[in-house]
């Protein structure tokens, strides 16, 4: 039976705001698990070649790449296909995933804006409620304007400690340091506590360097310069299918950049990376397989990447190729081999999913829930019926097990960037309906604000290449109004936060 | 310059650098160090270097030294430090090796946070035997076996176009076996360097876990660049001397500005 929408506000809600006890190694009871959370950088969920059967359409990537290291962690463990980023941007999907909570709660509605200051991340909840050694290392530009944290100063990461790598933001340069560093430290740590490392990888975002409309066009006027011939995967069917031009979405990349054959070297690269990448998790995998104590492994991508689906690439769009994400889970008391297909699970669920393995209870107003139920083979999970993610600043999607429901508010513009810097200074990406200023956003009061007047609704389920919007079509007029009211009652439990540079 | 596949992304730093003049040793004892680079942002911008050591040791085999060195924060450097007896085949395939890799402000210095490991490895009978501290694993492998850094060597001693294409398995950074690799001649073209034109030579690396990837050698063997995708590596010193490119500025150091040329941005 699934849980009604009541049912799941009271279960998010019902988390006490606790001051908690915080556990030592010296608690009866045994010892809690390690964690090893591996975040990778704009990897398609479709990515995986163990996913083949899932994703049987030539054009997934799955069809174009060999990964047995994540393979293994696929048999090993329980993976989600109905995965959901938070918001497909970097620094607010991992604000998301380090703090449980949805972008305007956090604050951090793009790149490089910090978290609000009233929000814990995981590291700071577990410092203060666990023993647990924390350690990052890798990507981090979940709040903050840098991608890499330093060991100690302003450019630490709050509640962890820094494994230092590399100074520039590629995974070509980083990720061996990465993988290489972590790994030694996994297999060398005999601490009487837990740790819980995070393992940043930057892989495959390198592939933004090949983007024409960021002037960093790495593939040259040639087709096919290296004769890759039928090795070159094919373009996916919704290449050229174009359901919004209106402005609801970012932009797309414009006609002519690229000819066919270019796209897919594009597409041929970026797999190649993810291989790359494949072999880092290997390392880590090996180190972890080499201690005899346990330790889950979490593994996920911030955002997808546009892959070329609807002439995109990138990501900040609400399409499943820029929102779905891999996520795959390891470990003790997690089914092996199990790939949950049904349930609709997102990024905000890790926090009190990671607290629940580590036996503490989460930080208050998580949006998220647990995933350990549908981790250990229950037959019967209640659990959400949809799932709420943001997008593009001001864009907004409600998905539900057949229909994705996407729409944008108007952007002001205004989001507290340098050319608004002062103090309090905050965002106001939102536009006022009554005054035409720019506004935050008010949970409950979304009437307030001007939207964009194009809505996108798509059948999921019959059109998974998402080509066709039915938002138009007047017999789907009750699907769209049941899904803007999905919409509105996810932001009415919204707790909106400010942006604060703390970190 | 042309649409060279390769150089012409890094058309400022190739056209004014001064190919070294001296003798080269193809199969003989060597020491090159190479700057890595990562082209983005537009920018060429220096990540560390790659020390390769050559030493013969008798008709078939050679040690090979190699040391990676790569920036990180806080005043860090990642290192990585492999010693490998090797055939002198066309891959210098490893027959074993050992390699430590840690976090650390220099090379001396202890590793910071656990960051430090040892592994050393053996390939006989179609299998890689490894071993880290008390750990024993080994991988089966059923083709050729090289090291992704085993192939800066291995291009110097090839014979441009007579080389057949080779398959081989290639660790990445001496553990972890990818997938099927292909290398083969590509072509040859007179580039204009810092002091004249020269005849290059070029490999093509193609596989699994690789973003295409192209050696350009001079007409001794020499390797001088290698470019895959956004990384790119120079050699920037030879047994000791120092290779001179821009002449007036060290652009081993600075970031160098890429020109947007016609061939370098789609």
């Amino acid at each position: 039976m699934k849980a009604t929408r009541r049912d799941f506000l009271k279960t998010a809600s019902a988390i006490p705001l606790l001051s908690l006890p915080k556990q030592s190694s010296a608690s009866p009871g045994p010892r809690r698990p390690n964690i090893l959370v591996i975040l990778v950088d704009q990897m398609n969920l479709d990515a995986i070649s163990a996913y083949r059967d899932i994703f049987r359409d030539k054009a997934y990537n799955c069809h174009w790449l060999e990964t047995p290291n994540l393979d293994r962690l696929v048999a090993s463990g329980t993976s989600f296909i109905e995965s959901h980023s938070a918001d497909p941007i970097c620094s607010p999907a991992r604000a998301s995933i380090w703090t449980g909570r949805m972008a305007c709660e956090h604050g951090v509605i793009y790149n490089n804006a910090g978290i609000d200051r009233r929000v814990p991340n995981l590291g700071e909840w577990f410092g203060k409620h666990s023993d647990y050694r924390r350690v990052y290392c890798g990507k981090w530009h979940a709040g903050g304007a840098w991608d890499i944290p330093a060991v100690s100063g302003a450019r630490s990461v709050p509640g962890f400690e820094v494994l230092p790598v590399g100074s520039y933001g590629n995974g070509k340069v980083m990720d061996v340091q990465i993988s290489t560093a972590v790994e030694a430290f996994i297999r060398n740590d005999q601490d009487a506590s837990p740790f819980l490392i995070v393992a940043g990888l930057l892989n495959p975002h390198d592939c933004c360097f090949w983007t024409p409309n960021f002037s960093k066009g790495l593939i040259t006027a040639s087709d096919d310069l290296y004769q890759l011939g039928e090795n070159l995967p094919v373009l996916p069917p919704n290449h050229r299918k174009f359901p919004d031009d209106s402005g609801l979405c970012s932009p797309r990349v414009p006609e002519h950049q690229w000819t066919s054959v270019q796209w897919r070297n594009y597409l041929y690269d970026y797999v190649r990376q993810i291989e790359t990448l494949d072999r880092d998790v290997g390392r880590m995998l090996s180190a972890v397989e080499s201690r005899s104590d346990e330790t889950v492994v979490i593994f996920t991508s911030d955002h997808g990447d546009g892959n070329g689906r609807h002439h995109r690439l990138a990501k900040w769009h609400p399409y499943e190729s820029s929102v779905k994400v891999p996520l795959i889970i390891s470990g003790p008391n997690v089914t092996p081999g199990q790939v949950d297909r049904a349930h609709l699970v997102s990024h905000v669920d890790l926090v009190p999913t990671i607290c629940d393995l580590a036996g503490i209870p989460a930080p208050p107003d998580v949006r998220g829930r647990s995933l350990r139920p549908l981790l250990d083979g229950r037959e019967s999970v209640e659990w959400r019926d949809d799932v709420y993610y943001s997008f593009y600043y001001t864009g907004r999607a409600v998905r539900t097990e057949r229909y994705k429901y996407v729409m944008r508010y108007a952007f002001s513009k205004y989001t507290g960037r340098p050319q608004h810097k002062g103090a309090g200074a905050e965002d106001r990406p939102f536009v006022d309906a009554a005054t035409g200023e720019a506004a935050r956003f008010a949970a409950g009061q979304s009437h307030r604000f001007e939207r964009q007047p194009r809505e996108l609704l798509f059948d999921i389920q019959t059109d998974p290449w998402e080509t066709c919007n039915l938002a138009e079509q007047p017999d789907y007029e009750s699907v769209l109004q049941e899904h803007r009211q999905r919409l509105e009652r996810w932001e009415e439990r919204l707790t909106i936060g400010r942006r604060f540079d703390r970190n | 310059m042309k649409m060279i596949p390769g150089l012409v992304k890094i058309a400022p730093l190739v056209s004014s650098y001064e190919l070294p003049q001296s003798s080269f040793p193809q199969n003989g004892k060597r020491s090159q160090r190479y700057r890595i680079f990562s082209l983005a942002y537009s920018e060429l911008t220096p990540q560390g270097t790659i020390l390769l050591e050559r030493e013969p040791v008798s008709e078939e085999q050679c040690r090979l030294k190699i040391q990676v060195n790569r920036p990180a924060v806080s005043g860090f450097r990642h290192w990585t430090q492999a010693e490998l007896l090797c055939r002198n085949d066309a891959l210098s395939s490893p027959l074993s090796w050992t390699v430590s890799t840690k976090v650390a402000p220099h090379e001396l210095a202890p590793a910071y946070l656990q960051s430090g490991m040892s592994k050393s490895a053996t390939l006989e009978d179609g299998y890689i035997r490894y071993q880290c501290g008390p750990h024993h694993f080994r991988e089966p492998v059923d083709r050729p076996v090289t090291c992704k850094y085993n192939l800066l060597d291995a291009v110097q001693r090839l014979p441009f176009e007579k080389t057949q294409r080779l398959e081989f398995l290639c660790l990445d950074e001496f553990d972890q076996v990818g997938g099927l690799q292909r290398l083969q001649y590509r072509q040859t073209e007179t580039v204009g360097l810092g002091n004249g034109p020269e005849r290059l030579h070029s490999y093509q690396q193609t596989g699994f876990g690789q973003v295409p990837a192209l050696y350009w050698t001079d007409s001794n063997g020499r390797l001088l660049f290698v470019v895959s995708g956004i990384e790119v590596l120079v050699l920037e010193e030879e047994n000791g001397r120092h290779i001179v490119s821009r002449k007036d500025a060290d652009v081993f150091r600075d970031a160098v500005k890429l020109r947007r040329s016609e061939g370098s941005a789609a």
